[in-house]
């Protein structure tokens, strides 16, 4: 059996070497709260979906997703200052991390791995009222204006968005500059820790070629054919082989490193 | 004794429609008495409740159920309350947009002015969607905002009463077409532009989500699909749709009409951008303007013998696709004598990395 060097796995696939932190430079988990967390305060419902367990975490696992077939994802921290004097806390970031979390332990169902997050902004003086949106129309606005650093997938956080929890393209476009395309998933940050981390998984898979679903176990959870918005819940985790299959053909989901 | 009490429970409608945790938002339908003081409750965190609730949800469903002299003194309240979560204030300012009464007016006038820059212009946005010309003169007094999004939305919300009205102004400053070299066949997006059955229109009409920005809408919409997006553009019914009718815009500001872009697809149609028109000489400019108050197409439409002749563009803007259109408005609807739009954007706004202290 291959052994994974974390000092291997992170110079080959995430182009960082010397001093590493674990959580900072394997993870990606740049935040920490003031009692230094990298989750920020938990509920008593917030639990993992790859442990069953409040925080805890297989580095292992980790390891073999990101250096298997693995994308790159863009969280964009809408209305952010670095001091946190913007709209986005303290609370929302670490909160963000715990999504983050939720999201690769679905996706490592079918070994697929969130390999890199590059950590982006729209500062609060260029936001306008881009954190608060009122309807899908004004998040292809929000994504049609700004885009991250090519290569991964734009995942907008947003304080409030009036008729929906998120919004996303089905099958997105690796090609930010497209005009027809919502390219990226943009989604509010005021849920609970486990449902933005499944909120965060659900928008993504719809922006990696899934369609809404009918089973509340699901990933997809179960579409409303009248609004187009899919009912998911905590317990929306599952990911089918064939979901698998459909997402690693994905054009932003690279190759083992 | 209250120090003993129970919190209270929900019943299951009230549960679904105040959860924390939805992606959906669930039909509100016309609630009871009882239903509105409990919803009251939780919007002005009055009461602990046995489940998580949220008060967005809350605000959002008494403006949608509840009778608007009973929602509006909760949603003016936790708008104005300046020590309440910023995201619950937009949201009450929002909705207050939504009730669309004299009196959502005032209580929204009174927060034009307020120190929280989202708020002021989610306040200027809910007006710009049905405000009277009496709304001008206060808002002609507003200490210009220093939040420039809140500036934009002030200036948008000023026009859209006076195109609204047919007034004199203000309008939105002019803006200048973008100049682009002509597009290569394989950088161009496939655009066209077709009328709609009144039946088809009607259909469309009852998917439409968001504001109508105080118009009525036209029997006869027309289909705008450029590349993989769609558009609905449902125009004013008071500027009729025959050329003599359209010749209209000569005479008075109006706002032409709306378009609402499909998201999802044939699900939901929901206003993005609005159409203006006002006289400027013998011609009239047209300006395809967002909800944030950013003209993004402007042009001019000229007289013709029996028809109306038009020609617009992309405004130079980061993040615009060169586009350029030019058509007539006959006896028989629009014919596009010219569409070349780009399928890629020019100059998308960059975000910024963020930075932490380690």
């Amino acid at each position: 059996m291959a052994t994974l060097s974390v000092r291997d796995i992170a110079d080959d696939c995430l182009g960082v070497s010397g001093d590493l932190s674990v959580d900072s430079d394997v993870y990606g988990y740049i935040f920490r709260d003031t009692d230094g967390s990298v989750f920020g305060t938990l509920a008593g419902s917030d639990t993992l979906v790859g442990s069953g367990e409040a925080t805890t975490r297989s580095l292992k696992r980790h390891l073999q997703t990101i250096s298997g077939r693995a994308f790159d994802m863009v969280p964009i921290l809408v209305d952010h200052e670095n001091d946190f004097s913007g709209a986005v806390s303290r609370d929302d970031v670490t909160k963000i991390q715990y999504a983050v979390q939720i999201t690769r332990d679905i996706y490592a169902q079918q070994n697929l791995g969130v390999r890199r997050l590059v950590w982006q902004r729209i500062p609060s003086a260029d936001a306008g009222g881009y954190a608060d949106l009122t309807d899908r129309s004004e998040a292809e606005d929000l994504a049609d204006d700004w885009s991250g650093p090519n290569g991964g997938i734009d995942v907008f956080f947003v304080q409030t968005l009036g008729d929906a929890a998120g919004w996303s393209n089905r099958s997105g476009s690796c090609d930010k500059d497209s005009k027809d395309d919502l390219t990226g998933a943009v989604l509010v940050v005021g849920n609970s820790r486990r449902f933005t981390g499944v909120l965060v998984a659900h928008e993504v898979a719809h922006y990696l070629g899934l369609a809404g679903g009918n089973s509340a176990t699901n990933l997809m959870g179960v579409n409303n054919p009248s609004t187009g918005i899919d009912a998911i819940g905590n317990n929306s985790t599952g990911l089918t082989n064939s979901q698998g299959t459909t997402i690693r053909g994905h054009c932003s989901v690279q190759s083992p490193c | 004794m209250a120090g003993t009490s129970r919190p209270p429970r929900l019943t299951p409608k009230l549960r679904d429609l105040v959860a924390i945790d939805r992606h959906d938002r669930p039909p509100v339908g016309r609630l009871t008495p009882a239903q509105v003081t409990t919803l009251t409750a939780v919007a002005r965190g009055e009461d602990r409740f046995s489940e998580p609730v949220s008060v967005a949800h809350a605000l959002i469903a008494l403006a949608s159920g509840a009778r608007p002299e009973l929602a509006l003194p909760v949603l003016a309240d936790v708008a104005a309350d300046r020590s309440a979560p910023r995201s619950d204030r937009v949201t009450a300012a929002r909705q207050l947009g939504r009730i669309a009464t004299p009196q959502a007016q005032d209580a929204l006038l009174r927060r034009v002015g307020d120190p929280e820059p989202r708020v002021q212009q989610v306040a200027l946005a809910g007006l710009g969607r049905f405000a009277d010309p009496a709304a001008l003169r206060p808002l002609a007094k507003t200490i210009e905002p220093s939040d420039l999004a809140a500036r934009r939305q002030l200036a948008l919300t000023r026009a859209l009463i006076a195109h609204r009205h047919g007034l004199d102004g203000p309008f939105l400053a002019d803006a200048s077409r973008a100049e682009h070299p002509p597009g290569q066949p394989g950088q161009l997006a496939t655009l066209t532009l077709g009328r709609k059955t009144a039946k088809k229109t009607a259909t469309d009409r009852a998917k439409l989500l968001g504001s109508t920005y105080g118009i009525e809408l036209a029997d006869r919409a027309y289909g705008l699909a450029c590349g993989k997006a769609r558009w609905t553009l449902f125009m004013n019914a008071d500027l009729g749709d025959s050329a003599a009718a359209v010749n209209r815009v000569f005479e008075r500001a109006w706002i032409v009409g709306l378009l609402a872009r499909w998201i999802p697809e044939r699900i939901a149609a929901a206003t993005q951008y609005v159409v203006l028109s006002r006289p400027i000489g013998g011609s009239a400019r047209l300006d395809v303007v967002s909800a944030d108050g950013i003209v993004l197409y402007t042009g001019l439409a000229e007289r013709g013998k029996g028809e109306l002749s038009f020609g617009i563009g992309d405004v130079d803007r980061p993040g615009s696709a060169p586009t350029s259109l030019a058509g007539r408005v006959t006896g028989r609807g629009v014919v596009l004598d010219l569409s070349s739009a780009f399928a890629s954007r020019v100059g998308t706004r960059a975000t910024t990395d963020v930075q932490v202290r380690r």
